[in-house]
Parts: C-alpha cells; structure tokens; sequence
C-alpha cells in the first residue's frame, strides 16, 4: 500500500485468540477481520488489543508497550520460524513477491536475482543464486501436475496476477517464502 | 558455567546450574482465575452458621478499604457458606474441604493447604498481575519467564514455558497476553500458548498445498541460505537461527503427537472423567499439562476462568468445582505414580479470596462475594512442599490472617528455592536497576517445606 495515514486496520489473525480472553461484555470480544487494503498495510497501522496483541507481532519480539523500550530486543525462537512459514500473511506476501517478479523480469536468473534484491536489499551471488536455481527446479519437479499446488497459490485474499502460470507460481512461491524467512531477509544488520 | 544471560548455544535446550540442588524441576500452576471463596472450599469456619445475616463487626473489618461494588451497601450481613465440609485424613489431624470438592480430599495427604494467604491488590487486574509477576503495575515478567530464564529449558521441542486456558463457567474476567509476558526478559522465555486442535500452536500447520516433504526441502535452501550468511558474518545468531528452524520443523510433528491423547490408557482417562475427552476443558488441559511437563516443560500455566462469584455464588461455585474437582484429583494422583510429583511443584491458587459479608441479598441457600485481599486459600503439592499439612490461621471471620501470614513474595521465593534459585540472585538488570521477581520482599516459608 503506497497511501500514507488511516484508521486502525485488522489483518489476518487466527480464529478466537480474541474470545478466549476477553469478558463476554466486551466490545472487543470478537475479532472481525478488515478487508482487502486493510489486509495488507504496513504494521504501524494494525490495531491493538492490549489483552491480545497481534500474535505474529509479539512472537517477532514487538514490544508490549507497557514500559518504555530503548532498544527493540530480539529473539531467536522456533515459533518465529513458524509465523513467518506459515502465517497467511507471509504466505501471501510470499507468493505476491513471486508473482511479481515472475510479472516484471524475465527468465529465471534475472527473476531470482530481482527477487533476491526485493527480500534482502542485496545482490544475489553465484553460490546463493546455485542453491535457489536448484531448489525452483525442485520445487517445479515437485509441483507439476499436482492439485496441491493450487490451494498454495490461493493463500490470502489478494488476486492471482494475470496471465501467470499457476504452476510456476507455486514453484516460485516456495522459493521466495524461503528467502523471506532466511536470515538477511528478516534481520536488518 | 553457564548463567542467567547467557545466550542460548546454538537453540540447544539451554541448562543453567541452579543455586543449589533443586527440589522441583516443573512448576504446574492451576491459576483460577476471578478468586474462589475459601470460606466455601477451603478455610472452614463452621461456627459461622450462628452468626448467620449479622452485621459483621467493626472489630474485624478495622476500616478495611472495600471496592465500590459493595462500598456503597447499607450493611455487611455474615454469610455462613451453604456448604457442609468432609475430614480428609492427612498428615496432621485432619483437612477440613468443601463438599463440593470429595476428589479433591481423596489426595489430601499429597496437599498443603496454605490458609494464610494474603495480597495487596483488590482487584483481578492487578491482582493476578501481582500474583504472575510480584507487581501489580504491568510489564514485568511472568513467574513462568523468570523460571525459564533462571533454568533454561530441559525440552528440545517444546518452549519451556506454557500456557493453557480453560472457560469457565461463571462470571469471567478478562485474561491479558502481559500474565505470561516475559517483560524485558528476552522474549524466548514469553509463555507460549497451547490450544487444541489443528493450530495448537499458532502457525504450527503448514499452509494448503505444502506437504512435509515440500517444508524439508524449503527449510534446506533456508539452511543453504543461512548457512551462507553465516560464513560470512560468523555472526552465532545466524547459527542459533538455523537449529531453532530445526527445532520448529520437529514442533511441527511433535506438538500434534503431545496433544494426542489417543496413547493414553482407558484408566487414565476414566480417572481425568469423561470432560477429559473435550479439548480445551480443565480435564483436558490438566492431563495435557501432565504430558507436557512429563516432556521435559519447565513451567505450566493453567487458566480456569470464571470464579468471580458476585452474585449467585453457590450455584455457579458448585458448577466451576465439578468441572475441575475431579480433575486436579487426577492429576496430582497421575504425577505421583509416575514418579513425577517428587520434581514436579503444583499450585493451585486464585489472586485473592472474598468476603464473609454478602454481596446483595443473602439467604441461607443464597449470597455473593466480593473481592477480599486480606487472607485467602491456596494449596500446593509436589516437588519439595510438606505433603497432608494445613498451614496459616484466619479469624473466625475468616477476614484476617491471625497466624503465620504468607504474602505472594513469600510464596514466590519459596517456590523459587524449591526450583533451586535463590529469589534474591535471580536478577535481570533493566533500565537502569536490578529487579527481582520479589522486587525487595520475600522470606521462605520453611514450615511448608519437606
């Protein structure tokens, strides 16, 4: 999202971390998801619940705002490994990168690289870029012909880009969300 | 040595010497969350059934602040409770216990029941503050925290410290992410909550359309990358990255195979009851936190809401001890003959207790509550406590501590000593100053230790 300012926006958020906590007189009792833009703004904007703040942002170390922070700390946990794996909206911004970078390069050296630079601020090298051309042909080996990977490539609610192959979609997706979860993508040093 | 601080080597379960030889290993805390009334379960008064709807005495209540929900009420009546209390055989002469709680009196020999409980705060959110992390200002770490951060984790698949939460059944306060909040420890100690079903940790479920083989190989190129990285860098966060990866694709296999109960025995089951097969139930969830520190969980934390009885305080009482009598029964029996009880600390406690006066109307077979700091129950079994004893002394009012007080700090250091940690070295500096879990109080309760 470019436009800058707005109201509070609620994200994707697994069912009932609201209602497990909450007093059934509460006015925020019920988590009621926004829609379309609102799925997809920066962070600053996304409400919070003091009682449950967003999972994802605690998990990755966001302060609760309860004492004043100096210094953001940082962790190194499992469950880090599995917001960024698996939560709808890694997932979707996994397969949104990929989409486009499938879009706007050509080819799979010059697409990888663009990805690379996208995720990381970085340039691809020879030994990294080996290691992802050799895990997208794994990943379209691994996805040819196979009905799973159209329910990948339907995670999140934005659409699909046009005239992608849906295949090679899934294949490049799998590919970017290991990019956007290795460490010089989600470390800023 | 290793000390509180240091980083955990390379995401291997971080093992921190203790200050001297522990008791217990695992903590249980069975929090109930709202305050139950000891004088209906636990701190028997039963000469109180003369003083039935007398006003209660200046002399016992010596201008006790009260919260605005009663304040404003023309009288304070006595209210005896309705219900009839059973003699347990214990190590002593005897634990008196509600009838509402027959299972609970049939391990009696495994309790100690602390009547002397007393608090600072009045109200649920700074009370269970309080009593989660020795201050009712929010933002220190959780009891649960400082566990994992004073003795590392003994589990190389599952956080070391846990969270569960069971509904209630009557009136429910609002529970806060900041109870199990690790404050300005590092955040691998924050309590990790666990759920039944699919997501029993969130985001554990790989999405649609990716199958095991298809997360090994996406983890390998994440490896290839990192790996890379860290040759680079030589940065050992990168390297700590890599095995808490491998530790979240074992998460993902052996999260679903924890809250499986399907390979325990019928007897087991039968002995939980049967709400034990309704996932998120405070059977359910006392049997998981059996299995839990069973895998080497350092601290379980167990929420059952909804016992802040106001109003229509027998009915709902009744109903919230059926659903966890039975249960807490079970698995303080099923640590014992699993040799688990010897290391493992249970404790069962509410933030506060209430009041003897009633709360609105009161008839004999009806009354409330209100919220009441100043003495209240709680019982403790397991890893180092002095089992079948009752301790502490209340009035006959029970309104005020006559006998051996306990304040949470108390409560706090003496479990930290019974986890081998002296509460007074267990220090996290942080803006500025050192802070404790007992902030500048606590003294060991060393009457309660075996």
């Amino acid at each position: 999202m470019e436009r800058l300012g707005g109201p509070s926006v609620k994200p994707y958020q697994p069912e009932g971390l609201w209602r497990e906590v909450a007093m059934p007189q509460s006015n925020t009792r019920t988590y009621e998801r926004g829609e379309g833009d609102e799925l997809w703004r920066r962070s600053v904007y996304t409400y919070w619940k003091r009682a449950a703040p967003p999972p994802s942002m605690l998990t990755l170390d966001a302060p609760t705002r309860e004492f004043c922070t100096i210094r953001r700390m940082s962790t190194n946990t499992p469950l880090q490994a599995l917001v960024l794996w698996n939560d709808v909206q890694f997932v979707e911004a996994a397969r949104a990168v990929a989409g486009r970078v499938m879009v706007e390069a050509e080819g799979d050296s010059a697409r990888l690289a663009y990805l690379y630079r996208l995720c990381t601020g970085g340039a691809l090298d020879e030994v990294r870029g080996g290691a992802l051309a050799s895990a997208l042909g794994e990943f379209r080996a691994r996805y040819r012909g196979r009905r799973r990977m159209r329910a990948l490539v339907r995670s999140g609610e934005s659409p699909l880009p046009e005239g992608v192959d849906v295949e090679e979609l899934a294949a490049w997706t799998m590919v970017a969300s290991a990019v956007l979860s290795s460490d010089s993508a989600i470390v800023k040093n | 040595m290793a000390g509180p601080g240091d980083p955990t080597p390379l995401g291997q379960p971080r093992l921190v010497t203790p200050d001297f030889a522990p008791k217990a290993k695992h903590v249980i805390y069975l929090h109930m969350e709202g305050a139950p009334s000891q004088l209906d379960l636990l701190d028997y008064k039963p000469r109180l059934s003369e003083r039935f709807d007398e006003d209660l005495p200046d002399s016992i209540r010596q201008g006790q602040r009260i919260t605005t929900m009663t304040s404003g009420q023309a009288r304070f009546p006595v209210a005896p409770s309705k219900f009839r209390f059973n003699r347990h055989a214990n190590n002593e002469n005897g634990l008196y216990l509600s009838e509402l709680l027959p299972h609970t009196g049939s391990v009696a020999k495994e309790l100690c029941v602390i009547n002397s409980m007393r608090t600072d705060a009045i109200n649920h959110e700074p009370g269970i503050t309080f009593f989660q992390t020795g201050s009712q200002q929010p933002g220190r770490p959780s009891f649960g925290s400082w566990a994992s951060y004073g003795l590392g984790s003994e589990c190389s698949n599952l956080p070391s410290f846990v969270v569960l939460i069971t509904q209630g059944i009557g009136n429910m306060q609002a529970l806060s992410a900041r109870f199990w909040g690790s404050g300005f420890l590092p955040s691998e100690h924050q309590g990790c909550k666990i759920r039944t079903g699919e997501n029993a940790v969130l985001f554990l479920k790989d999405p649609e359309g990716v199958t095991r083989e298809d997360r090994r190989r996406m983890l390998d190129l994440v490896n290839r990358l990192n790996e890379e990285e860290f040759a680079e860098t030589l940065d050992p966060e990168v390297q700590a990255r890599i095995s808490q990866y491998e530790m979240a694709y074992r998460m993902q296999m052996s999260v679903p195979e924890l809250t499986d109960f399907g390979d325990e025995d019928a007897g087991t089951l039968e002995m939980y009851g049967p709400e034990v097969n309704r996932p998120g139930s405070f059977a359910a969830n006392c049997l998981l936190a059996r299995r839990l520190v069973e895998r080497g969980v350092r601290f379980v934390q167990l929420y059952m809401r909804g016992w802040d009885q106001h109003n229509n305080l027998p009915g709902e009482l009744a109903a919230q001890c059926g659903a966890v009598d039975r249960a807490q029964a079970a698995l303080v029996r099923d640590l014992k003959r699993r040799g688990l009880l010897d290391e493992t600390l249970v404790l069962w406690a509410g933030e506060f207790g209430r009041t003897v006066y009633s709360q609105g109307t009161l008839t004999r077979d009806n009354y409330g509550r209100d919220h009441h700091p100043r003495c209240f129950s709680v019982w403790l079994a397991g890893g180092g406590i002095k089992p079948g004893i009752t301790y502490g002394k209340t009035d006959d009012y029970s309104y005020n501590v006559v006998e051996n007080p306990v304040e949470v700090h108390d409560l706090h250091a003496t479990m930290l000593h019974l986890l081998g940690l002296d509460h007074k070295k267990l220090i996290y500096r942080h803006q500025g100053r050192d802070y404790r879990l007992t902030d500048v109080a606590g003294n060991l309760v060393r009457p309660i230790m075996a």
